[in-house]
């Protein structure tokens, strides 16, 4: 890995904001449950990650001059600490597992139905080990770089999808029950901010440490916003029999987009502008695992792990997930419950540690 | 075919690092590379490959039983 250079804050949250929206706006399944009133769950959900922020980021500002793995070491101990970060790593894992499986799904059913999917998991492996060789400064510029782009498509699409819009999406309110609201916060929850302890471990890599949280609670906002808009507008236009039906929502409301007689099939930029940004979630969770995996085994020679770590996300990938209502199904009832511990409980955990040792600090200092 | 080829070559990947890296004197180092290539060519493996522990296959036994009493 070429160095470990510095990035600045607003890098960083815009890293969290294409991280984040790249990969959830695609199945939308909370909306499939909840319907009109998904709006709940995504506020419950940006609460939950803005919680989650402010943990990890006050764990970090005690430690200014350490990562997120030494802190954990140095809090929990050798081995409690090590085992906490094997957990992280396999939950890394099973993320970028179902990651690519999910981009091969995609591909697999809009476009290429022919190639194998192991084909395509392994063109994406061979980008994201590159991505992760070439060095994490150079993954957030070209970030910086696309996300503009990206949005400013995406909002003048959603302009032109406004006028498809044929009832009000808020309506009839509060038809859901309670239970089903919390299950799927939780569930929407896994598939979003939970991975902010991925961009714990990156924190150190900031200059302003004391601006992270600041810029990092507007991409969460913005991830937030990001998320409604394209529900509300998908529920409004295509109804919401239709949202029960359609795999990806978001996608078949795109479809119905022309710039006039001229410009159509929109949609397949938003597939090229998706792809890029899926890989941009694997090339971060695998930047992570390799940073991760180096401080839990004290590896010395970094190069040659960077191309073992992609070759293992290959193969594990390609025995993963392998039948596409397996891992809907994974999604829906095991994923959310496997990423409590090193997503929810973790962070806990750390401030926690955190805490007390700050208090048995000030106690000797009294004494 | 594709899965013989990969099998063979994180073998001799891992067994070539592990012997450059003890002549560096990197003897974790090299001993995590070739548990690591050991278990990716693993997965590679004909018959036994499909059986490999894959973090669905062992989560999935771990937390149904929690999944199941939480959906019930």
């Amino acid at each position: 890995m070429a160095g470990l250079e510095k990035i600045s804050h607003i890098q960083f949250s815009f890293l969290l904001f294409g991280y984040i929206t790249g990969f959830e706006g695609l199945f939308l399944s909370e909306a499939k449950v909840l319907q009109q009133d998904v709006w709940i769950a995504n506020v419950v959900n940006v609460f939950m990650g803005i919680g989650v922020l402010s943990l990890i980021c006050y764990v970090q500002r005690q430690f200014p001059h350490k990562n997120l793995a030494e802190i954990c070491n140095k809090l929990m101990g050798k081995w409690v600490g090590k085992a906490m970060l094997c957990i992280y790593l396999v939950n890394n894992l099973e993320n970028v597992s179902g990651g690519f499986r999910a981009l091969s799904m995609f591909y697999t059913t809009i476009l290429l139905p022919n190639t194998s999917a192991d084909v395509m998991i392994l063109t994406c492996v061979i980008c994201s080990t590159y991505a992760v060789y070439i060095g994490l400064g150079t993954l957030v510029r070209m970030n910086l770089v696309v996300l503009p782009f990206f949005l400013v498509g995406f909002l003048t699409t959603c302009l032109f999808v406004f006028p498809e819009i044929q009832t009000n999406p808020f309506l009839p309110p509060f038809q859901s029950k309670f239970s089903e609201i919390i299950v799927q916060s939780l569930h929407l929850f896994t598939f979003t901010f939970s991975e902010l302890i991925t961009f714990g471990f990156l924190m150190s890599r900031v200059e302003q440490p004391q601006k992270i949280f600041s810029s990092s609670v507007i991409a969460i906002i913005m991830s937030g916003f990001y998320m409604l808009i394209i529900t509300y507008l998908t529920l409004g236009s295509l109804g919401i029999d239709y949202i029960k039906t359609s795999t990806f929502p978001f996608f078949s409301t795109l479809q119905l987009v022309k710039f006039g007689e001229y410009l159509e099939r929109i949609e397949v930029i938003l597939i090229g502008i998706w792809t890029l940004l899926t890989l941009i979630y694997a090339v971060v969770l695998q930047y992570v695992f390799t940073l991760v995996l180096g401080s839990i085994f004290n590896i010395k020679k970094k190069k040659p792990f960077v191309f073992v770590v992609g070759l293992l996300f290959f193969a594990h990938s390609c025995r993963s997930f392998i039948r596409t209502a397996d891992h809907f199904t994974y999604g829906d009832k095991i994923f959310p419950i496997s990423s409590l511990l090193p997503c929810i409980i973790f962070p806990i955990l750390l401030a926690v540690f955190t805490m007390i040792w700050k208090r048995s600090k000030e106690t000797i200092r009294g004494t | 075919m594709i899965y013989g080829v990969f099998m063979v070559g994180s073998l001799c990947y891992g067994i070539v690092l592990f012997f450059h890296l003890l002549k560096k004197s990197y003897t974790s180092d090299a001993i995590l590379i070739l548990v690591l290539c050991c278990l990716i060519a693993g997965y590679f493996t004909p018959h036994i490959g499909a059986k490999w522990p894959t973090v669905e296959s062992v989560y999935y036994i771990l937390y149904s039983p929690i999944s199941d009493f939480f959906n019930q």
